[in-house]
């Protein structure tokens, strides 16, 4: 196969676009990628600065990767989230490439901030383990946001995880996720605004970046994913792509043009009425969703049955 | 992704004196293995009902496309791409 550009041996190919790139070219391609996306939706400025959740992953390694070779002003923030040696795995990964690349990186352990890793989190309040997780992210990435003098929050989402995201809210008409699916949700109620920079690209690509950038990320998945239900819409949408090239960008951007008509564009809402009376985090009640959930991890009735690791740093830089 | 077993095309029958099998390591599970030696990627991929979009097949630290010959004997590592879980994160 040869590259579509210069015609050198290529060493991917997207069917997607019907082209296959070598080395030189597909990062070209890649860059460009990525920087529509940030302009499209205005995602954020070079005198702003990023919070930027790196979970040690192809896909948030390689965003640091690119953001700072685009010159923005990123500050890594990791959340060890107590997973075994997974998030071992995880952690050293993502130090040893902010060392590497001489880049600021604030670390934080679940266990220390809710009071018990995901797996106790889910097995006290009854929620799957991805929701406890993601109940937990949301908070602590707004808080370092704030914490750190951040004004927005990046994530390395990329084209499979928003078209299968999509897929699973639409099988289940979930307005409310609906509405918010954006790749750049404006800053709102006392929560910074949040960017996904990598929603045009797909897994293999991204994958395909750190391979070729020698960026060294953790290939085994996160346990807790086993039975999620991600992971089987993702297989749905890779067998529709399968089938006809360019169905996943299609479905995705066709909803993304659609969605003002059915999710008409809100003015910016009013700050929640609270502060949350315990970590003073914006909130619709007196105390807040993660801080409720904490209290439940960390009541004596509701202690987890698993072991608890102790912790040891709450925020280290590197 | 299924293919119903229609043996080896004529573009995939192997030259007399290929090896038998070649090694293959899959990074996700960290499992090592041999598998009967196909000449191009897209048969081996084939024959382990993969999907080419959802993994990288690298050879001697070279990413290969699926119209790719392998080289007999060296390790081809087949990387897994699809990750995640959680929709909240
Ligand atoms: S798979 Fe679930 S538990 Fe694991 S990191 Fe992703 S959201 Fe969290
Ligand atoms: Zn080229
Ligand atoms: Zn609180």
């Amino acid at each position: 196969m040869k590259c579509r550009v210069c015609r050198a041996r290529a060493v991917i190919d997207l069917p997607r676009h019907n082209a296959a790139f070598c080395p030189p070219c597909f990062d070209s391609y890649l860059m460009d990628q990525v920087w529509k996306a940030i302009d499209e939706f205005q995602m954020f400025t070079k005198t702003e600065r990023i919070l930027l959740a790196v979970s040690g992953g192809k896909d948030s390694l390689a965003l640091w990767d690119i953001l700072d070779r685009l010159g923005y002003q990123t500050i890594g923030y990791h959340l060890d989230l107590g997973i075994g040696e997974y998030s071992v795995d995880s952690l050293e990964k993502t130090r040893q490439f902010a060392q590497k690349k001489n880049l600021t990186l604030h670390i934080e352990e679940i266990t220390r901030e809710a009071g018990g890793s995901v797996a106790d989190i889910s097995e006290v309040t009854n929620r799957p383990p991805c929701s406890a997780c993601g109940v937990s992210k949301r908070h602590l990435f707004n808080r370092a946001a704030k914490t750190h003098g951040c004004q927005v929050v990046a994530t390395g989402h990329n084209l499979d995880d928003e078209a299968s995201r999509l897929l699973g809210n639409i099988l289940h008409w979930q307005d409310g996720y609906l509405e918010k699916q954006n790749p750049a949700l404006p800053d709102d109620g006392g929560l910074v605004r949040k960017v996904k920079p990598l929603n045009r690209l797909t897994e293999k690509e991204m994958a395909a970046y750190s391979f070729l950038n020698g960026i060294d990320y953790v290939v085994h998945e996160c346990p807790m994913s086993v039975n999620a239900k991600q992971l089987f819409y993702k297989k749905i949408m890779n067998l529709l792509e399968k089938e006809s090239p360019g169905t996943k960008q299609a479905f995705y951007f066709g909803f993304l043009d659609r969605r003002n008509r059915f999710y008409p564009e809100k003015e910016p809402g009013e700050a929640p009425p609270f502060n949350c009376q315990l970590c003073e985090a914006p909130s619709y009640s007196e105390i807040c969703s993660f801080c409720r959930l904490r209290i439940k991890v960390t009541s004596p009735q509701e202690k987890p049955s698993r072991t608890k690791k102790k912790s040891s740093s709450s925020s280290s830089r590197v | 992704m299924s293919q119903p077993d229609i043996g080896p095309t004529e573009d995939e029958k192997l030259p007399s004196g290929s090896p038998e099998t070649i090694p293959v390591y899959n990074a996700q599970t960290g499992i090592r293995f041999q598998h009967p030696y196909r000449r191009k990627v897209s048969a081996l991929l084939r024959d382990m009902e993969i999907d080419p979009e959802t993994v990288l097949v690298i050879q001697c630290n070279t990413l290969l496309t699926p119209d790719e010959s392998l080289t007999p004997q060296e390790e081809v590592e087949i990387r897994p791409v699809i990750s995640g879980g959680g929709f909240a994160s």
